[in-house]
């Protein structure tokens, strides 16, 4: 067996030619009754042959598009695939040198701690403390060795001073911690999580990748399934990429780095940029590694002559080659820029506490993120040059926005807003700020600034308790902003509500002919016509969150705001919601984006607001 | 037995502090719990029960600190005390004993809620309404005292409340319903709530009277999404169930209280004698 083992020791994870296809019970019952075999799976409905060993104190990270098989892959780890998930599973699954398809529930509790893409799916208790010692209680251990185990897991995730508190109350940074701390408090062998940092900022996915490292140090063996793949150069031993449901390439976290750009955007993964969390420590380290590092950028590339000084501020001239090379790279994501030498996503690697970051602005390390109260603002109108755009590079401002136009003196303003939540006291305090008519406005920050706050006050969804907001100069009261305003929530399933996606996008108006012209144009601008007739409960996430971007194109709001629209998508996927938002922007609406994807950030904004 | 028994080492919260097994304070409750785990396992050494250790960790809530199945035996009883009476007066009494119990276990307010909620259903009853819209009101009054008591059953922590099942060899997948209940419970509102705000940010009732003019749709707009939400969560739970070991053999335990003692029979004791009294009393009367 090829995997069986790693050195001596026996891997605390192995497949080995394993395959997963996934079946309906239908389907499972037609085939018993015809006692015909199973038939090879197919692509895209599970996995075939993959192999993997994971040693004890060693990370793999999973790595590909959306529905290319990652999710499977943990689960046929879990033993979840076959028995809670019905279908055809074949070769080897291991876990701790015993077939993962014969453990009792106990023995896979104690050998595996899960945490789920969503951690509020995997919570069932009403506080921390009772939630993360859950799992040892299930178990029958003793009160005290539980309480022990709560502390110490607590501990190592960082969520020891919210024992107390309620699940419901807590951030999505928080919650992920929780989830974490409840998957290690029974000191598992092996840790699998999905897509963990999909909901964190860059501190937070800092700080997750520090705990995986002690949980490593402990001798856990760590499999994860991510697209921001940087986040975890300084923990993963190995890269495993999938498509189709089939193992394409190994990748060790130095090779992944010197990948060229061409072939980063041919696998569909997220090119994390200047702010994207990758550490500099790897990226430093690695500059005199074996792997080809980026090669300085051609002449014309260089985005602009702030970001340049930047570079030079932020102190390493490898540093500065990368950082102009990224966004020379990036450019390119767009179709504007050209051709690059070679341009590395590595490049990315180092500037992360360097000069990029702070040439825009953005430059708020990870440790001034826990002040919530009174965020401050920064806005940038520089930020296009990451976008692509040539001529947006300039530096597009308030008083000229990218589209120009009509456009131009048609602005959102909130002058000296205030807002703070009642029971929690955050939120945003005298803040000012622009949101110009076609143009898309990148509202940034960390988890819990108040980006979201803003956002809805902006949409009426709550009252400003101090401060006004105006639209060309003229203050808009709440119940107006409520009719010009769309807000696209981050989980489209609580905003499609009518029986087909035709339905939805005209919901809740009077049709007639003109509406429904318009409609037909959305969902051809959106690329939903084929899918006019089906149910929207029925279409993919990406898809649905496709429709509720058609229904805002086809409203009369002129202000839509996306709240953290790209959280669990793939680099093709990011740049599909960023051209998204540049259509709307150019069919004349305000596009306001809510996000700390820095990615979608530079693909998408003319402008950006930071607050911290 | 295997879990917490040991009243004596045990924390006791202050009422209002349900669910806080570890405290709101990480550092200072945990050497708290370090000193109970002490005294626990000193006491451990010198007496052993039922062939297990004492636990450290045995949280009492509520000022009374029962066991959850003391308030299963104070709900059905007093279910059965409201089901039996029939007198507005000998009613009014049997809520107030009622929410005596809830505020004894720490929830004084919900308590005096539950008074006022009566007192609203009651005041309803006496509306001259037609057909059974009378029986409705009355019907509904008579449910608010076992009501009651069991807002101090769901005060308790979901651990404590399983734990105390499966000693009463409830089937496993019994617990496994009742922590879905509690998890529902608690996600439900939320659901509602998100899926109500992405109507109004859609601005498909720009106007609450657009809501009351279209029933239908507003109907449509709540039910679809909370089904798919629930579909969706409630199988996640469920697999996240099965990986957390709920179904692992062997008994379950809790670090919060979950034992039998002296003060459980003197309160359930004094529920008894209650209803039964109020019953006896509109009897004889």
């Amino acid at each position: 067996m090829t995997a069986r083992r790693e050195g001596e020791r026996v891997a605390a994870v192995l497949l080995d030619r394993a395959s997963f296809r996934y079946v309906d019970e239908s389907e499972r019952e037609a085939k018993e009754a015809s006692a015909v075999p199973a038939s090879p799976s197919a692509p895209g409905e599970g996995v075939r042959d993959v192999s993997l060993s994971v040693a004890p104190g060693r990370c793999l990270v999973l790595c590909g598009r959306s529905g290319e098989g990652k999710s499977t892959v943990l689960r046929m780890i879990d033993g979840l695939a076959g028995t809670f998930f019905p279908g055809d599973l074949s070769g080897v699954v291991e876990v701790c040198g015993a077939d993962v398809r014969r453990l009792v529930p106990r023995e896979r509790a104690e050998r595996l701690g899960v945490v789920m893409q969503d951690p509020r799916s995997q919570f069932f208790m009403g506080t921390v403390g009772d939630e993360i010692a859950f799992t040892a209680e299930n178990l029958g251990v003793d009160p005290a060795e539980v309480a022990r185990r709560v502390r110490a897991a607590a501990e190592v995730c960082g969520v020891e001073g919210l024992m107390g508190e309620g699940l419901s109350a807590l951030s999505s940074g928080q919650k992920q911690r929780v989830a974490l701390a409840a998957a290690v408090a029974c000191e598992p062998a092996v840790l699998v999580l999905d897509e963990p940092t999909s909901n964190l900022d860059a501190e937070g996915s800092a700080a997750l990748v520090e705990v995986l490292a002690r949980l490593k140090a402990r001798g856990a063996a760590v499999v994860v399934s991510e697209h921001r793949l940087h986040r975890f150069l300084d923990v993963a031993d190995e890269y495993l990429y999938l498509r189709s449901g089939r193992v394409i390439a190994r990748w060790s976290p130095a090779k992944l780095a010197a990948l060229p750009l061409e072939e980063v955007q041919a696998l569909g993964l997220r090119q994390e940029g200047p702010f994207g969390g990758a550490s500099l420590h790897r990226g430093a380290t690695e500059t005199s590694g074996p792997a080809p590092r980026s090669v300085a950028p051609e002449e014309g590339e260089v985005a602009s002559g702030e970001a340049a000084a930047a570079v030079e501020a932020g102190g390493g001239d490898e540093r500065g080659k990368g950082a102009l090379a990224d966004q020379g790279a990036l450019s390119s994501f767009e179709g504007a820029g050209e051709n690059h030498a070679h341009p590395s996503l590595s490049s990315a690697s180092g500037e992360t506490a360097g000069g990029a970051a702070s040439s825009h602005g953005v430059g708020r390390l990870a440790g001034q993120a826990s002040c919530p109260a009174a965020p401050k603002i920064k806005e940038e109108g520089a930020l296009s040059s990451f976008g692509g755009a040539a001529e947006r590079r300039a530096g597009a401002s308030l008083s000229s926005p990218p589209d120009g136009g009509a456009g131009s003196a048609r602005v959102w303003r909130v002058e000296r807003l205030t807002y703070l939540h009642p029971s929690t006291k955050r939120g945003v305090r005298g803040l000012d700020a622009e949101f110009p008519c076609g143009a898309v406005t990148v509202v940034a920050g960390p988890n819990g600034v108040g980006k979201t706050t803003l956002a809805k006050v902006l949409c009426g969804a709550v009252r400003e308790q101090a401060g006004r907001v105006t639209f060309c100069g003229r203050p808009v009261a709440r119940r107006e902003r409520r009719r010009r305003g769309y807000f696209v929530m981050q989980d489209a399933d609580y905003q499609l509500y009518a029986g087909s996606v035709a339905d939805e996008v005209v919901l809740g108006r009077r049709v007639d002919d003109a509406l429904k012209a318009r409609a037909w144009e959305a969902l051809e601008a959106f690329d939903l016509a084929d899918l006019a007739d089906r149910h929207p409960a029925s279409l993919s996430g990406g898809q649905k969150q496709r429709v509720t971007l058609a229904a805002a194109y086809c409203s009369d709001a002129d202000l839509v705001v996306l709240d953290e629209p790209t959280s669990g998508l793939d680099g093709r996927g990011v740049a599909q919601v960023a051209a998204w938002c540049r259509r709307l922007a150019r069919a004349g609406k305000t596009v306001v984006v809510v996000t700390h994807d820095e990615l979608l950030a530079r693909m998408a904004g003319d402008r950006r607001i930071d607050l911290r | 037995m295997r879990a917490s028994g040991g009243g004596e080492a045990g924390i006791e919260r202050a009422p209002g502090e349900a669910g806080r097994a570890f405290g709101k304070v990480g550092p200072g409750r945990a050497t708290g719990t370090a000193k109970a785990a002490e005294a626990a396992a000193a006491a451990a050494a010198a007496a052993v029960s039922d062939g297990a250790a004492l636990g450290a960790v045995d949280v009492r809530e509520g000022v009374l600190g029962l066991d959850p199945r003391t308030h299963v035996l104070a709900v059905a009883a007093f279910g059965v005390a409201s089901v039996v009476l029939v007198g507005l007066l000998e009613t009014a009494l049997l809520q107030a004993a009622a929410a005596l119990y809830l505020a004894g276990n720490g929830r004084a307010r919900l308590a005096l809620r539950s008074c006022a909620s009566f007192a609203v259903v009651c005041g309803l009853s006496f509306l001259p309404l037609p057909g059974l819209y009378g029986v409705l009101f009355v019907s509904l009054m008579h449910m608010v005292p076992p009501f009651t008591a069991g807002c101090a059953l769901f005060s308790l922590s979901p651990s404590a409340i399983m734990c105390a099942l499966a000693r009463w060899r409830v089937p496993r997948r019994a617990l496994v319903g009742v922590c879905m209940l509690f998890r529902f419970a608690s996600a439900l509102p939320f659901e509602a709530r998100s899926i109500v705000r992405g109507i109004r940010m859609r601005g498909i009732f720009p106007r609450a009277l657009d809501a009351v003019l279209h029933p239908a749709l507003v109907y449509e707009c709540l039910y679809t999404p909370l089904v798919m939400r629930c579909l969706r969560l409630s199988a996640e739970l469920a697999a996240s169930a099965e990986l957390r070991g709920i179904e692992a053999d062997g008994g379950r335990t809790s670090v919060h209280h979950v034992g039998l003692g002296a003060r459980d029979a003197l309160v359930a004791a004094a529920v008894v004698a209650v209803c039964v009294g109020l019953c006896a009393g509109e009897g004889l009367a």
